[in-house]
């Protein structure tokens, strides 16, 4: 269970802390590789230009992904993990302040798993966390990895 | 010799009878013998009795006594027993006795008979006789007359002297009579002489040939049968003149009209005399008539008459004939007219007479032509046919239609010329009538074909759709249509410029570029459409070199340059009464548009000043509609920031609250805790506040979804969240069932979550809270409500309800955010329906709703 990383794309200080703080609350130990905007996303995947990037075994079992992101949003981070083999069946949730229909609809046209609206009350969040993690990284059977 | 013949044919007839009488006798006797006795006894005797008869009548009583006797002796030597003896026992045979009796008395009968009859026809023959010898003798005793009546029958002096000088002389007499007789055969007249009995004794081959008679036939017989007259107008019959002459003893001649009936029966008219016919001593002893045929004179004058008739009838038709006639003559006289010409003319028949038609009668401008009319009648000798007008004698025109004809002497001159004339003068006010009355109709069709057409421009016109080409290019064709159906030369459409108030040209047709440079731009006052744009109303200019509008300015050269001489400016108005623009048209003369033109034009201002105002209003809503777009846009893009941007902090400031009083609750006293939690608290309801206004925005943007469901339904379903929510709460709830609606069921349900929750907790504090939902009639639509027995509100607040973030109650006492009436009120009216409340402080509200 250790082995397996969990990938944050988010912006927001605060934010980070305070998911930081959820999954600790709900004893999830994972390692939480935490990328600050769509760029850095895209850094940890494929590399620069588009060339090298993490290992098939360094791909995240999940990976957290807010909508209003500098540069490269969200949704566009998600359109290219989906376009590339490597992370064509990685499960993706979205994870944001929006409840917008748009939002929702577009994220799962481009194949997020899960769509997630973080809640204003931080126990309703950590709560949130807590049940995601417990699905994505205990119930949930993943693909096998190069096996697609 | 006659005597001789008849003894012997009478010696021959004796013979032949007593032969016959034998033949009779021995012809019954065998018959008897043959008879008898089968037939007839022996002792009859008839068939004896039968030979006497026929015996005794046709040959006498000698033969007729022979019979008897030989019968007799026949009978009784053969048939009397003793047979083949001759007995005269009487007493033996008183058959035979009796039959000789008896035949005896028969033959004496029928030989006198016979006798008698004889001496009947020899009567007779003797009469004849006589008579032939009577008309002999008068025959010749007519002769006589004749030649006597000859002597005396015509007064031939030379014959009389002849007769007087050669009385004595009869040779001399024999041939006079010889000659007369000629004369009088071959003369034409027809001559018959009668005796002094009025007996035909002489006729003549004329009077043959007139009368049929031949003289044999006519010899001796009285002259009324051969000379039968009668009365020509009576038909009765005519008296003799051969009566009159011997009873009068004088000439006489017949004056009447005398018709001969000829022996064939029919009819020859004729002239006839009659003279006495004297001896020497004076007395008359015939009649000579001479008469002769006049039937071809007769005839003739009846024609004649006929005619002098028919002339005078026509004379007189003429005369009184209501149409004038009259009759001309070649020195210009006038010959005859009739009283209606004197009618026509004023003129009495005299007056006319004497005055020159030609110069008095017919005013000079038509003397030309009727010249050439009469040259033409003279020349082709067929009737002419001319209007003219006469000068009546009261110097008044009557016009007339003349058909005048041509009378020709023997020579072929001119002998005169003959009209009839007829008074046109109705004929004439018809005419002129019918003229004008035809003028009407080629004006009043010319009206109808160029209404017609007008009408037909201005469907075409009204067929155009708004949306169809640009409001330049269909203002064109109303300017084109206007300047067709109005006769103008120039026409062009101006728009006002909302910014300046200057009349542009956006639409035109037929003016030189410099002319469009002058006018391109128009402010109030200048020229007519500026006259026009200040007062508001339509001016014409008739003429604009007399128009103050024109005069002295720089326009009036331009005009004229132009050709123009005659403009109107009609503005266009808009249907709330604001000038759109101006619609001028624009005249090459002076000209002043009729009513009907005016009509028109006011048409096409309507159709224009529509098409324009149509026109902006699709432009402003085009504008309105990009506005409202972008607004929406930015709306979306607000709210988007909302639910990301101003949630992310917030959530910071609740989470790290959260934080602090887990991580630093040691550190921090319970008023600090307390604090902490408040924040928390803020958080919280500042992110249901943007929740709630995030719903309210897309109530706005959200697509309507209609469908038909039952609101009764829904309403339970949302009373059951409601009551999940809150288990300790007991509330009826009413709800009317089958309640169906149509709208978009997400957005009604938010109504009812709305409605039905404010119902829910704002009856919270009543003991016992009630809930009912229904329907009522408002202003014939269905309205649905929503009641409950709560706190109610107070009413002079009411039109703060449906605004957002105003609130009515404290937020301690009631919590909410104050935007869900106003997401009500936006959902209701997007369905077309209104929202309203009514509410007594303290009794509870009822909200009402209606759909479309």
């Amino acid at each position: 269970l250790e082995n397996k990383k969990i990938l944050l794309v988010e912006d927001n200080h605060n934010d980070i802390d305070l998911t930081k703080r959820a999954l600790k609350k709900s004893n999830i130990l994972n390692e939480l590789i935490v990328a600050e905007d769509g760029v850095e996303g895209l850094k940890y995947f494929f590399g620069e230009d588009g060339k090298g990037g993490c290992s098939v075994e360094d791909l995240p079992v999940v990976v957290l992904l807010d909508i209003n992101l500098p540069r490269i949003n969200g949704l566009d981070l998600l359109r290219r993990l989906r376009n590339h083999e490597k992370t064509k069946l990685l499960p993706v949730i979205i994870l944001t302040s929006s409840n917008e229909e748009k939002d929702i609809i577009t994220s799962y046209n481009l194949g997020a798993n899960s769509f997630v609206r973080k809640p204003v009350k931080f126990d309703e969040f950590a709560e949130a966390i807590r049940v995601l993690g417990l699905f994505w990284l205990v119930i949930n059977q993943p693909a096998p990895n190069g096996k697609h | 010799v006659n005597k001789a013949e008849k003894r012997s044919t009478r010696i021959f007839y004796n013979l032949l009878g007593y032969l016959v009488a034998v033949a009779s006798v021995a012809l019954a006797t065998w018959l008897k013998f043959l008879a008898q006795p089968t037939i007839i006894p022996a002792d009859v005797p008839i068939l004896y009795l039968l030979a006497i008869v026929p015996t005794a009548i046709f040959f006498g009583f000698g033969p007729a006594l022979s019979v008897c006797v030989l019968s007799f002796l026949a009978y009784d030597y053969y048939f009397i027993p003793p047979i083949h003896q001759i007995t005269f026992d009487i007493t033996e045979t008183p058959i035979a006795v009796i039959f000789l009796v008896v035949g005896v008395l028969f033959s004496y009968l029928a030989s006198n008979l016979r006798e008698k009859n004889r001496i009947a026809a020899d009567e007779i023959t003797a009469r004849k006789k006589t008579e032939a010898e009577l008309i002999t003798y008068r025959d010749h005793l007519e002769e006589l007359v004749q030649q006597r009546t000859a002597d005396l029958g015509k007064t031939n002096l030379a014959l009389k002297e002849e007769i007087g000088e050669h009385k004595k002389d009869k040779e001399a007499l024999r041939q006079s009579e010889q000659r007369w007789a000629t004369t009088l055969a071959s003369i034409g007249d027809g001559v018959v002489a009668t005796n002094v009995s009025g007996r035909v004794s002489f006729m003549n081959t004329v009077a043959e040939a007139l009368t049929g008679w031949k003289t044999d036939e006519a010899n001796q017989k009285p002259i009324s049968e051969v000379f039968n007259i009668i009365n020509e107008t009576t038909r009765q019959k005519a008296e003799n003149p051969v009566d009159k002459v011997l009873q009068q003893g004088i000439i006489c001649s017949l004056a009447n009209h005398t018709i001969l009936i000829r022996k064939d029966g029919s009819e020859i008219s004729i002239d006839d005399s009659g003279a006495p016919i004297k001896n020497l001593e004076g007395i008359t002893t015939g009649v000579v008539l001479v008469f002769r045929d006049i039937t071809e004179r007769r005839k003739a004058e009846k024609v004649l008459r006929q005619m002098e008739d028919r002339n005078k009838l026509l004379a007189d038709i003429l005369e009184r004939a209501p149409q004038p006639f009259g009759i001309g003559l070649p020195d210009g006289q006038l010959g005859i007219v009739n009283k209606a010409f004197c009618e026509l003319t004023g003129y009495s028949a005299e007056e006319l007479r004497t005055l020159d038609w030609a110069k008095v009668l017919t005013p000079p401008e038509y003397l030309t032509m009727e010249t050439e009319k009469l040259n033409e009648l003279v020349r082709t000798g067929q009737p002419v046919r001319y209007e003219k007008e006469y000068i009546r004698k009261d110097n008044s025109r009557v016009p007339i239609e003349l058909l005048v004809s041509l009378a020709l002497s023997s020579n072929g001159q001119v002998e005169y010329y003959y009209s009839f004339l007829t008074d046109i003068t109705e004929r004439k006010r018809l005419e002129q009538e019918r003229q004008a009355l035809l003028d009407k109709i080629t004006d009043a069709q010319k009206q109808t074909s160029f209404d017609l057409e007008a009408m037909t421009k201005l469907q075409k016109l009204g067929a155009i759709s708004i949306g169809e080409g640009d409001l330049s290019s269909i203002l064109t064709e109303i300017v084109e249509v206007a300047v067709s159906i109005s006769g103008a030369d120039y026409g062009n459409i101006q728009i006002i410029d909302h910014e300046t108030s200057d009349l542009k040209i956006v639409a035109y047709q037929g003016y030189p570029n410099w002319w469009l440079d002058f006018w391109s731009t128009v402010s109030k006052g200048k020229g007519t459409c500026g006259t026009a744009l200040e007062r508001g109303e339509r001016v014409i200019v008739e003429d604009i070199e007399q128009s103050p509008i024109f005069v002295g300015t720089p326009s009036l050269d331009i005009q004229l340059k132009a050709g123009i001489h005659a403009v109107q400016s009609t503005p266009l108005i808009s249907r709330n009464g604001k000038i759109l623009g101006m619609f001028s048209t624009q005249y090459k003369t002076a000209h002043k548009p009729d009513d009907r033109t005016l009509n028109l034009l006011d048409l096409l201002a309507r159709q224009a000043a529509d098409i324009i105002e149509s026109k902006e209003a699709e432009e402003e809503l085009k504008r309105r509609t990009t506005e409202l777009e972008a607004s929406n846009k930015e709306l979306e893009a607000f709210s988007y920031s909302v639910s990301h941007d101003l949630r992310a902090p917030l959530r910071s400031i609740a989470g790290f609250s959260n934080i602090l009083y887990e991580d630093y609750s040691d550190k921090l006293d319970e008023e600090g805790k307390q604090h902490l939690k408040k924040i928390e608290a803020s958080s919280d309801l500042m992110g249901q506040l943007m929740d709630d206004l995030l719903k309210l925005s897309r109530v706005t943007r959200s697509e309507l979804n209609i469908e038909k469901f039952n609101l009764s339904e829904m309403a339970h379903e949302v009373v059951q969240e409601l009551a999940k929510n809150e288990p300790s709460r007991q509330v009826k709830v009413t709800i009317e069932s089958d309640l169906n609606v149509q709208g978009d069921k997400n957005l009604l349900n938010l109504v009812l979550q709305n409605l039905l929750g404010n119902a829910w907790k704002y009856s919270s504090k009543t003991t016992k809270p009630r809930i009912d939902m229904g329907t009522v009639k408002h202003n014939d639509k269905q309205a649905y409500f929503v009641r409950d027995n709560g706190v109610g509100f107070d009413m002079a607040y009411a039109n703060k309800l449906f605004q957002p973030f105003q609130r009515l109650h404290k937020a301690t006492e009631f919590a909410g955010t104050g935007i869900g009436l106003a997401t009500v009120q936006r959902i209701i009216r997007r369905h077309g329906g209104e929202v309203w409340a009514e509410s007594t402080v303290g009794e509870g509200a009822t909200f009402y709703f209606t759909l479309n």
